[in-house]
């Protein structure tokens, strides 16, 4: 069974203010509505919908970082405890406001895995459609930037590091799904592998970690096939990281670009 | 799937066979409300694994408990084609916590924050583990709140399933800490004493801390005799509420059908359903109505094991998978201790005590925040 990509989502920093203005995100952290607007892109293409029984899987490094920031905060300043931060501080708080945005009732599967996280997700959404029942996945990869903890984030690798922030996600499905569509696929992706390198920077380069997030595979990927021009081709994308390991994606275009969906 | 070899630390036994012996004589874990590990358990564990001993106290509790289980197992180390699946809410949370509220105190700077903050990403907890086995082969780490190794469980067999893995380690680690206490606290779920699942004066519940592991693999691979098999898993979302089931129970209706589904199993096949019975109202409610619909008027024993050994969030389905396997192999089922007044409204089969009973196929369920699901059907060797 071969698993395509739909579409993909990207989320940009000047469309969270009109979002924060909105009733339904007054309790949404963060990653929420980084999350909700690769997600609103993603799914555009499908009317912003998809089968109650689509699956879910979605990568965060740091999780909700800011949110359990602000929760020790306030415990360690009034010694009270808020619920509302404590229920967002959890890894799969995102994916549980994603379900009931989207009315989702598959398999949600939040996870972390440090600098594997982004490839983690993408291997898990192909599993579970590999798998089944669901035929549509959406991989969702985010992290946000805590800049009050930006410098001590940056010093947690061996190799220099500017945190940065961002998300994405890509709709994913089966042969069974495909052909349930009227939109042809973006690609076929075909592999996702990741291992340990000796050292950080093991062939002697110094590599440029500047605005770089755990989960940031599945934006690195999702950009790629926003880019990539020929169809058909078979291309493996090395993803070097700041803890010394490396990954594999890889994935052939289904379509030219001048063919795609906008 | 063959489960080759369990292992538990709780607060209720720091082996699976401890676990199981204060299950069986209704020994509580539980002291306050809570369940942790007393220093002198806590010593223990580290003078019995020394390479573990100066690792955080969630890395001591995993790494004690898939020894056991491996040991079981007949595996003498994890190799690079085999697994490792992890699943935590908080990590090692407590090695950080006080060094953030210092740091946003100012009194530590982002450059000794930083050396705690490696800890944070949860992720953390599996690249100790890794080093402790010297294991560089596909990992994976779950957060899903409480259905986190339930899930950890089924994407395992998953694993197996697809070829992905020749075995694979599959486990939880939970420890409390003052994000989890506080903010349970603030939700007013937690009991001040032992919890009472079903009950219909049930308080709420017992948060506590725990590891648990399993080992996965096919039959192929297998060094010793299956001490059971996983033979189905369900994975849902409510999709209604974060921190509420759906009432009915509609997420975890449909986990428990699907693990069925998997299984290839009727609900008349099922033995006994070791529920996720946590004690606290919205929980006992949705779980047992999804039971009730499910089974109608056939149903099976019902009954959760929370009394002993406390509700260990993430790790809390690995933990009772153990519980699970060892009801299987010494055909016994466990009764849930604590409840003296069944809740009318829920409306379940209670086995009266623990005692022997003629067990085929466990129904294990599990619900968590953001409305994760996630349903397992464990199975006795040779059942099918």
């Amino acid at each position: 069974m071969k698993i395509h990509v739909v579409s993909t989502g990207l989320a940009r920093d000047k469309d969270l203010e009109p979002l924060k203005r909105q009733a339904d995100f007054r309790k949404a952290t963060r990653n929420m509505m980084l999350a909700w607007l690769a997600v609103e892109e993603a799914l555009a293409p499908l009317g912003g919908v998809l089968p109650e029984e689509s699956a879910m899987v979605l990568g965060s490094g740091f999780g909700e970082l800011e949110v359990t920031r602000n929760f020790l905060k306030g415990l360690a300043d009034s010694g009270l405890a808020r619920p509302l931060l404590f229920q967002n501080s959890l890894h799969n708080a995102t994916l549980g406001f994603l379900a009931m945005k989207l009315e989702l009732r598959g398999p949600s599967i939040t996870l972390s895995n440090r600098c594997f996280t982004g490839e983690n997700c993408l291997e898990t959404a192909m599993q579970l459609l590999e798998q089944g029942p669901s035929r549509y996945c959406l991989a969702i990869g985010v992290d946000t930037l805590v800049p009050e903890l930006a410098e001590a984030l940056n010093a947690i690798y061996p190799v220099p590091v500017t945190i940065g922030e961002g998300a994405a996600a890509l709709l994913l499905t089966n042969d069974e799904g495909l052909r349930q569509l009227t939109l042809p696929a973006l690609a076929t992706l075909h592999d996702v592998s990741y291992a340990w390198e000796d050292s950080a920077t093991s062939d002697g380069t110094t590599r440029d970690f500047h605005g770089y997030y755990e989960a940031d595979a599945v934006e690195k990927l999702a950009r790629r096939l926003r880019d990539e021009r020929s169809a058909g081709a078979l291309t493996t994308l090395k993803l070097h990281k700041p803890d010394g390991t490396h990954s594999f994606l890889q994935w052939s275009l289904g379509m030219s670009a001048d063919a795609r969906i906008p | 799937m063959q489960i080759s070899g369990i292992g538990t630390v709780s607060c209720a036994g720091t082996s699976a066979e401890a676990l199981w012996k204060n299950a069986l004589a209704e020994h509580s874990g539980i002291s306050d409300g809570v369940g942790i590990l007393s220093n002198t358990r806590l010593a223990e564990l580290r003078a019995q694994h020394p390479r573990a001993a100066h690792t955080s106290k969630p890395i001591l509790f995993a790494f004690a408990a898939l020894t056991e289980a491996m040991r079981q197992a007949g595996w003498d180390e994890l190799r690079d084609d085999d697994g490792l699946i992890l699943a935590t809410t908080t990590g090692q949370i407590p090695v950080w916590e006080g060094d953030m509220i210092r740091f946003l105190q100012h009194k530590l700077s982002a450059a000794e924050l930083a050396h705690a903050l490696q800890k944070q990403s949860l992720g953390s907890v599996t690249t100790a583990l890794a080093q402790l086995l010297s294991f560089r082969g596909r990992s994976l780490l779950l957060s899903s709140a409480c259905a986190a190794s339930t899930q950890a469980l089924a994407l395992g067999a998953q694993w197996l399933a697809r070829g992905k893995v020749k075995r694979v380690l599959v486990g939880g680690t939970e420890v409390l800490c003052n994000l989890t206490l506080e903010g349970f606290r603030s939700l007013q779920l937690l009991s001040p004493l032992n919890s009472t699942p079903f009950d219909v004066n049930r308080k709420g519940i017992n948060l506590s801390e725990a590891a648990a592991f399993i080992c996965l693999e096919t039959a192929t691979s297998a060094k010793v005799a299956p001490l059971a098999h996983l033979t189905g898993y369900g994975l849902s979302t409510d999709g209604y509420h974060m921190t509420a089931p759906h009432p009915e129970g509609r997420g975890i209706f449909a986990a428990m059908q699907a693990a069925l589904h998997t299984a290839r199993l009727q609900p008349d096949d099922i033995s006994w359903v070791h529920a996720h019975g946590t004690g606290s109202r919205h929980n006992d409610q949705a779980e047992g109505h999804a039971i009730a619909q499910l089974f109608k008027e056939k149903q099976p024993w019902v009954s959760s094991t929370k009394w002993v050994h406390g509700h260990a969030l993430g790790a809390s389905g690995a933990l009772e998978t153990a519980l699970c396997v060892q009801a299987l192999l010494s055909q016994n089922i466990l009764k849930t201790s604590g409840l003296k007044d069944p809740d009318p409204a829920i409306a379940l089969k209670h086995p009266p005590a623990n005692a022997p009973a003629e067990l085929k196929h466990i129904l294990k369920t599990t619900l968590g925040f953001g409305g994760s699901n996630a349903a397992l059907v464990i199975s006795k060797a040779g059942a099918r």
